[in-house]
C-alpha cells in the first residue's frame, strides 16, 4: 500500500514539476531587457524554412526558452547558493565576505597590457613635455576592494600599482595606503557593486589635490543626501539575493554647474536624480558612460580658475562629481568610445591639469589606452601665442584686392593691359585703373594738362586727388619719362611729383611701382637706364615716403631684359602677361618700405593673420551681377558687330565708365560702352539713350569732346589711331547717341540711324 | 583538448536529456501524448517524436537515419530470404555491413583518413568539410547487431517498419547510447507494462542520471578545463586529470541513467550500461563494468567471430589489438583515440599474460588504486587530441612545476564536490539506499529527489545551454 502511494507521490510532484513550467512560461508576460542582467533577453525566434533547416531556429527557441524561464531569477539565486554550501567559492566571481560585502576575485595580471598602457601613457607623456605646455600628468590607480580590507588573500593590487608607478613618467596618486589608513575603509567601497563610494571619490578627490600642491576640499562643504537601497553590480552578478543592499550618497555642494555630454544633453547638476530609478543607481553620477562629459563651473572653482581633464573609467564618475567644485571645467574623456587625439581638446579647453584614473583591474585589461595621443604641434603653438606680445604686427606675405579698394592706380600705355586684365576678370574692383597713355612724371609734377585725362577731361594730379579722394596712390609711370630725358631728371620729376601730391593730400599713402624691363635696347630708352631709374626708385623709397614695388624679375630673362615672348614690339606687354603682373602687385614680398598703418596682426608664430584682420590666399569672388535686362541698344550694337568686323571689344560698365569716360549715371537711361580691349588701336563705341533730347544733345558734345581727347591722346603715340579717331562720328538721333571710332565709323553710323528706324 | 569545446561548435540547438526544453517541453509532451492515447498507437507516437527529437537542431539528418533505417529494414527482410550457410545469405549480410559502414566511414572518418593520407604519402588532397551527424556512432551499431542477429537467426526479422524505425530511432537511447540490441527489446517493443512502479521508478532513475550530469559532472567539467587547458604546473595536471576522469564517468553514467530512467517510464527495459567501474581491482574488471554496451557489442561481433581466444594466445592477441584499437577508433576520428584503444589492449593484454597473477595478490585497495591510476592516465589520452598538448601533459605530470597559489585555491574550491564524486562513484550509496528503501526512509530520498531536481533546474537555467561528451558517437 505504501508502496502504492509512494509511487503514485513520485509520479505527481514529477509531472507537476515539468508541466507546471510550460504552462507559466506560456501564460507569463515577456520581458525585454532584464535590468539585472544588462541585456536583452532572446526574443521569440522566427519560424522560416532557412532558419528550421539549418537548425538556428532551434537554438534560439532554445535561448527563448531559457531567458523566459520562470521564476528564472529564483533558480540563479538558488545555484548561486548552492555553489556557495559546494564550497566553490573560490571558483565564483563573487562571493561574499566579511561585513556581508561581495568581493571580487583577485584580478588576473596580465603583464602584456600592463606594459603597453604604461608605454601609451609614457607616449603621450613625453609628447605633452615637447610642447612645454607646463601641464603636469598624474597617474591614478584605484586598488580592488579586495586588496585593501581583505587581509590575506592574494589580491596582486600593491604590487601592480608600485610596478606602474615606477614605470610611468608622471606623477602619481598612492590611494592604497590613503585609503588603508583611512577611518574606516569600509565605508570607502560599495558591498554589492565593484565601485567606490562617494566617501571613496572624495578621499581621492584630495589625494589627487595633495599630490599637486593645491587646496583640497572639506567635509563641512557639503550636504549628504541618501538613496537606500542601491544594488550593485556585484549583486546582480553574483546571484545572491540576499545581500544587503548598500546606499547610494550624493554628496551636495551646491555649486552652480552645467554638464554636458556627447548626446548633447546638458544638465544643472552632476548627478541625473532619473537615473537613480534604474536598477543600476551608480548611473546617477555624470549620468554613467559616456565619451566625453563637459562640466563647467559657473562659479568659476576655487581661486585658480584652471581646467581639468580627466582620461578616466567608471570610477571617475563619482570622482568628477567632487573635482567639479574645484576647476573651472573638468573635461572627462573614456577612451572606450573616445577615440580621437586629445590634441583638440587640450587646445580648445585650455587645460591646466591632467590626471588619467583607472581602476587596477581595468588599467590590467583595457586595451583602450592604446587610443591616448596628441599631437604637440597645436599646443605648442597656442603656448607660443600665449607667451608673444600682444598686438604683433607685420607687412602681409599676400595682398587682396581690397587692400586696393578706394584707391587710384595711374599708369601710362605699358599699363594697359593690367587695367584690361582686371576689368575682364573681376579684379580690383573697387580701384580706379588709369592708363593715360604718354603720361609722365614730369607733366604730372608740372601740371600739364596733356596726357592726364580724368574724367573725359584733361586734369592735374591736384584736381584728380581732389575729387577721386584715394586713400592709395599707385603709380606706374617712368617709361615716357626716361625716353624724354634721362635717369636724373627723372628723379627730379619723381621727387617733384611727390611733393605736389602731398601739397593736396598730406596723408596720402603713395606706391610707386618699378619700371618694366623693355625688349630691346633702343635709342631714347635702353634697359640700363630702367635699371638706373629703378634702383633709385628702390634706394629712396624711404627717404621720400613711399612704398616701392618690384616688378621687373619675373619679366625678365638671362639678358636682364623683358623676354621675349611677354612683348609685342620693345616696350609693350602682351595681354597674355598681365595675369603674372595682377599676382606680383598682389605679392607683398614686392613691396619695400611697406606703409606700418598697413602692417596686419599676426599670431607670430605661423606668420598667418589673425581673424578679423586681413585675410589671406585668394581675392573674392567676383559678386554674381544682377542680370541685365536686354535692350534696344544691345541688338544695334549686335547689328553693328555682326555686320562689321571689329577687333576685340571691352563693354565698360560700372565706376568705370564713370572715371574712364566721364559719363555719370545720372547723364544717360541706358548706355552700353565698348573699347578696344589692347591699348594699340582707338576703337571705341558708344550707344546711348538720354532722358529727352536736351540730355541726349549734351551726350552728344561728350562725345565729340571724347573724339577730341581720344585723337590728342593718341597722337604723338600711335598716329595712325589718332586720325581714325579724329574721323569719328558722334551721332545723335532723338533721345539715342552713339560714338563710333572705326575706320568703319560712317558704316557703323548708318547701320545705327537705320535701327532706330525700325 | 577536451572533446567539450569542439562539440560546443556543433550542438547548438540539439537536444539533449539536460536541457531546459526537454525537460519541461518535450518530456511533458511525450508523456501526455502516450500516457493518455490507446497503446496501439504509441510506438507511432514514439517513432514520431523520436524523430522530431533527433531532428532538433539537426533537421536534415534525419533523412539520413531514416535511410539508414529503411536500408537496415529491407536487408533484415533480405538476409532470411536465403537459406542459412548460403553464399547469398553471407552477401545479403556483407552487403548490409559494407553498406552501414560505408555511412559511418563517410561521415565520420573521411576527414581523418584523408588528413592520415596526406600526411604520410606527401599528397595535397583537400579534406572536405564533413559534419558529423549526432549519435551516428550509436544507431549504425545498433542496426548493425540487428542485421547480424538476424542472419545469425537469433531474432525474428521486423516486418513492421514503424516499428523497426521506432527501435532504431528511439529517443532515450538515441543519441548517447546505452547500445540497446533489438532482441533485448523486440518483446517490449509489441507488448510492454507499463506500470505505475515502472513509471515511478523511471522517474527516480532518470533524476538521479540528471544529478550526475548537471550537479557532479558539469563542475568537475569547470575545473578539468581549467586544470588542463591553462595552468602549466604539476599538481594542476594531476587534478585535472582527476577531474576528468569523474567528469566523463558521471557525464556518460549520468546519461545512461537518464536514458534507462527514460526508458523504464515508457515501458523498456534496457540494460545496465556502467556498474561503477571505478571500484575495479583490475583493467579487465573496468571493462566488464564500463560502457558494457560497447564492451559486448564488439565482443560479440568483433571479437568472437575473429576467434576470440581461441585460436590460441598469439592470435588472441592479435584479436585483441584489433579489437581494441576499432573500439578506440570508434570513440573518435583522431590518433589519440586509437592510442587509447592499444593502450587499453596492452594492458589488457599484459594484465592477462604477464602480471596479472602478481597483482592478484595485493590488497584490494591497492588493486583499486593501480587500476584507477592507469584509467586515469587512459582519460588523459582520450582528452588530449592534439599530440604536442599532450606531452606537455605527460611532462607536467611527471615532473616538479608550481602552480600559483590562486590555481591551488580554484582546485581546493572543488575538494568537496569531488569528494562527494567518489562517494557517489562506489557502491556505498546504492548498498545504503538499498537498505533504507523501506519505511520512512523513502519519503526522506523522494525530498531529497525534488530538491536534486531543483537544484539541477536551477544549475541548467544558470547555464543556457549545456552539450556533453558522448552524443558525437
Amino acid at each position: 500500500m505504501k508502496k502504492k502511494l509512494h509511487n503514485r507521490i513520485i509520479i505527481l510532484l514529477f509531472c507537476l514539476a515539468i508541466s507546471a513550467v510550460p504552462v507559466l512560461f506560456l501564460l507569463m508576460p515577456k520581458k525585454d531587457f532584464s535590468e539585472l542582467e544588462k541585456r536583452y533577453l532572446e526574443p521569440a525566434p522566427e519560424l522560416t524554412r532557412e532558419s528550421l533547416l539549418s537548425g538556428t531556429f532551434t537554438g534560439q527557441l532554445g535561448r527563448f526558452v531559457a531567458d523566459h524561464f520562470p521564476g528564472r531569477e529564483l533558480f540563479v539565486g538558488i545555484n548561486a547558493y548552492f555553489d556557495l554550501l559546494a564550497g566553490r567559492e573560490a571558483a565564483m566571481d563573487y562571493f561574499p565576505g566579511p561585513g556581508g560585502r561581495l568581493y571580487s576575485q583577485p584580478v588576473e595580471v596580465d603583464e602584456k597590457t600592463l606594459n603597453a598602457n604604461l608605454d601609451s601613457i609614457n607616449a603621450f607623456a613625453r609628447d605633452l613635455a615637447s610642447a612645454e605646455a607646463d601641464i603636469p600628468l598624474t597617474l591614478m590607480l584605484v586598488p580592488s576592494p579586495g586588496s585593501v580590507l581583505l587581509k590575506d588573500g592574494d589580491y596582486p593590487d600593491q604590487s601592480v600599482i608600485s610596478y606602474a608607478y615606477d614605470h610611468v613618467e608622471a606623477r602619481h596618486v598612492d590611494l592604497m595606503s590613503t585609503f588603508r589608513h583611512a577611518q574606516d575603509p569600509e565605508l570607502l567601497y560599495y558591498r554589492t557593486d565593484h565601485h567606490w563610494t562617494s566617501e571613496g571619490a572624495f578621499l581621492a578627490a584630495c589625494a589627487y589635490r595633495r599630490v599637486l600642491g593645491l587646496p583640497v576640499p572639506s567635509r563641512e562643504d557639503y550636504t549628504l543626501q541618501r538613496y537606500a537601497p542601491f544594488y550593485g553590480s556585484a549583486y546582480s552578478a553574483s546571484g545572491l539575493w540576499l545581500t544587503e543592499p548598500d546606499s547610494l550618497e550624493l554628496w551636495l555642494s551646491g555649486t552652480p554647474v552645467q554638464v554636458r555630454n556627447e548626446t548633447g544633453s546638458v544638465n544643472g547638476s552632476v548627478f541625473y536624480l532619473n537615473r537613480l530609478e534604474e536598477q543600476d543607481r551608480y548611473t546617477v553620477f555624470l549620468d554613467g558612460n559616456h565619451s566625453l562629459v563637459r562640466i563647467e563651473n559657473l562659479s568659476g572653482g576655487s581661486e585658480e580658475g584652471r581646467n581639468l581633464l580627466l582620461i578616466r573609467d567608471s570610477y571617475s564618475n563619482s570622482l568628477g562629481c567632487f573635482l567639479a567644485d574645484l576647476y573651472s571645467k573638468v573635461i572627462l574623456v573614456d577612451l572606450r568610445y573616445y577615440k580621437l587625439p586629445l590634441t583638440d581638446l587640450l587646445v580648445e579647453e585650455d587645460i591646466d591639469e591632467i590626471l588619467i584614473e583607472y581602476s587596477v583591474d581595468n588599467f590590467l585589461h583595457d586595451t583602450n589606452l592604446a587610443f591616448l595621443s596628441m599631437d604637440p604641434e597645436p599646443l605648442r603653438e597656442k603656448v607660443e601665442l600665449e607667451r608673444r606680445p600682444p598686438n604683433y604686427y607685420a607687412q602681409p606675405k599676400e595682398l587682396t584686392d581690397s587692400f586696393f579698394d578706394d584707391s587710384y592706380y595711374l599708369g601710362d600705355s605699358v599699363n594697359g593691359i593690367l587695367s584690361y586684365y582686371c576689368l575682364n576678370n573681376g579684379k580690383l574692383r573697387n580701384t580706379t585703373i588709369a592708363s593715360n597713355a604718354m603720361l609722365s612724371y614730369e607733366e604730372v609734377a608740372h601740371q600739364v594738362r596733356k596726357h592726364l585725362i580724368y574724367k573725359g577731361n584733361y586734369a592735374t594730379l591736384p584736381e584728380l586727388l581732389e575729387s577721386e579722394n584715394p586713400k592709395k596712390l599707385i603709380v606706374a609711370l617712368g617709361c615716357n619719362d626716361l625716353a624724354r630725358t634721362g635717369v636724373a631728371p627723372t628723379t627730379e620729376a619723381v621727387v617733384e611729383f611727390l611733393a605736389l601730391a602731398r601739397e593736396t593730400r598730406p596723408d596720402i599713402e603713395i606706391f610707386i611701382q618699378s619700371v618694366m624691363p623693355i625688349r630691346v635696347n633702343m635709342d631714347i630708352f635702353n634697359q640700363d637706364e630702367v635699371d638706373g631709374l629703378n634702383t633709385w626708385l628702390r634706394e629712396n623709397a624711404e627717404t621720400y615716403g613711399y612704398c616701392y614695388i618690384e616688378l621687373g624679375d619675373y619679366f625678365k630673362d638671362e639678358r636682364g631684359q623683358m623676354r621675349a615672348e611677354y612683348s609685342y614690339n620693345d616696350t609693350h606687354l602682351k595681354p597674355s602677361v598681365s595675369k603674372l603682373w595682377y599676382q606680383q602687385l598682389l605679392n607683398g614680398e614686392n613691396y619695400h618700405n611697406f606703409p606700418e598703418k598697413d602692417y596686419v596682426e599676426y599670431d607670430g608664430v605661423t606668420n598667418l593673420p589673425v581673424e578679423g584682420a586681413l585675410t589671406l590666399g585668394e581675392a573674392p569672388q567676383p559678386e554674381e551681377e544682377p542680370s541685365r535686362p536686354v535692350t534696344l541698344l544691345d541688338e544695334v550694337y549686335g547689328q553693328i558687330t555682326g555686320q562689321i568686323s571689329c577687333p576685340e571689344m571691352l563693354e565698360l560698365t560700372g565706376k568705370t565708365v564713370e572715371s574712364y569716360l566721364g559719363l555719370t549715371p545720372d547723364d544717360y537711361l541706358d548706355g552700353r560702352f565698348y573699347l578696344c580691349a589692347n591699348n594699340l588701336k582707338a576703337d571705341e563705341i558708344w550707344l546711348m539713350e538720354a532722358e529727352d533730347e536736351a540730355a541726349a544733345q549734351a551726350l552728344l558734345e561728350q562725345a565729340r569732346e571724347r573724339i577730341r581727347v581720344k585723337a590728342d591722346s593718341y597722337a604723338a603715340y600711335l598716329p595712325e589711331e589718332s586720325e581714325i579717331a579724329r574721323r569719328g562720328a558722334a551721332v545723335a538721333k532723338g533721345r539715342y547717341v552713339a560714338l563710333f571710332l572705326s575706320p568703319d565709323a560712317a558704316r557703323m553710323q548708318e547701320l545705327f540711324l537705320a535701327a532706330l528706324e525700325e | 583538448m577536451s572533446v567539450f569545446p569542439v562539440f560546443n561548435r556543433f550542438c547548438e540547438g540539439i537536444m539533449v536529456f539536460s536541457d531546459l526544453i526537454f525537460l519541461f517541453f518535450f518530456l511533458p509532451a511525450v508523456l501526455l501524448v502516450t500516457k493518455l492515447s490507446p497503446a496501439a498507437w504509441r510506438n507511432t507516437e514514439l517513432l514520431l517524436f523520436s524523430l522530431l527529437f533527433y531532428a532538433w537542431g539537426e533537421p536534415v539528418y534525419v533523412l539520413l537515419m531514416l535511410a539508414v533505417i529503411l536500408m537496415n529494414y529491407l536487408a533484415g527482410l533480405i538476409v532470411p530470404r536465403f537459406s542459412p550457410g548460403t553464399r547469398g545469405r553471407k552477401a545479403a549480410l556483407a552487403a548490409a555491413i559494407v553498406l552501414n559502414l560505408a555511412v559511418l566511414g563517410y561521415f565520420k572518418y573521411t576527414g581523418f583518413f584523408l588528413e592520415g593520407l596526406n600526411r604520410l604519402t606527401g599528397s595535397r588532397i583537400s579534406v572536405p568539410e564533413i559534419v558529423l551527424p549526432i549519435g551516428i556512432s550509436f544507431y549504425i551499431f545498433q542496426s548493425m547487431s540487428y542485421v547480424i542477429d538476424v542472419y545469425r537467426g537469433q531474432v525474428e526479422p521486423q516486418r513492421n517498419p514503424l516499428l523497426f524505425g521506432t527501435y532504431v530511432s528511439l529517443f532515450p537511447q538515441l543519441i548517447a547510447g546505452p547500445i540497446v540490441r533489438y532482441r533485448d527489446i523486440a518483446a517490449e517493443l509489441l507488448e510492454r507494462k507499463e506500470t505505475r512502479g515502472a513509471f515511478a521508478a523511471g522517474i527516480v532513475r532518470f533524476v538521479y542520471g540528471l544529478a550526475k550530469k548537471v550537479l557532479i559532472a558539469n563542475q568537475m567539467g569547470f575545473l578539468t578545463d581549467r586544470m588542463l587547458l591553462t595552468e602549466t604546473g604539476t599538481l594542476s595536471a594531476w587534478v585535472g586529470m582527476a577531474a576528468y576522469t569523474m567528469q566523463i564517468y558521471f557525464d556518460f553514467s549520468g546519461y545512461s541513467d537518464m536514458a534507462i530512467g527514460l526508458g523504464r517510464m515508457l515501458g523498456f527495459h534496457f540494460r545496465e550500461n556502467f556498474e561503477h567501474p571505478y571500484v575495479s581491482r583490475s583493467v579487465t574488471e573496468f571493462w566488464r563494468r564500463w560502457h558494457m554496451s560497447l564492451s559486448s557489442w564488439f565482443r560479440e561481433y568483433v571479437y568472437i567471430p575473429l576467434g576470440g581466444n581461441r585460436k590460441g594466445p598469439a592470435r588472441q592477441v592479435l584479436n585483441l589489438l584489433i579489437v581494441w584499437a576499432l573500439t578506440g577508433l570508434w570513440h573518435g576520428a583522431a590518433a589519440n583515440f586509437i592510442l587509447w584503444g592499444l593502450y587499453y589492449a596492452a594492458l589488457l593484454i599484459l594484465e592477462k599474460f604477464v602480471f596479472g597473477r602478481f597483482t592478484a595478490r595485493l590488497p584490494g585497495f591497492l588493486r583499486q588504486l593501480l587500476t584507477l591510476l592507469a584509467v586515469a592516465f587512459g582519460w588523459g589520452i582520450f582528452y588530449h587530441t592534439d599530440f604536442g598538448l599532450w606531452q606537455s601533459f605527460v611532462s607536467r605530470l611527471f615532473s616538479i612545476r608550481p602552480d600559483p597559489a590562486k590555481t591551488l585555491r580554484f582546485a581546493a574550491a572543488y575538494l568537496p564536490t569531488f569528494l562527494i564524486a567518489c562517494i557517489a562513484a562506489s557502491e556505498a550509496p546504492q548498498a545504503a539506499l538499498r537498505k533504507l528503501r523501506r519505511g520512512a526512509f523513502s519519503w526522506v530520498e523522494t525530498l531529497f529527489l525534488v530538491l536534486l531536481f531543483i537544484l539541477c533546474t536551477a544549475a541548467l537555467v544558470n547555464q543556457s545551454y549545456n552539450p556533453f561528451i558522448y552524443f558525437r558517437f
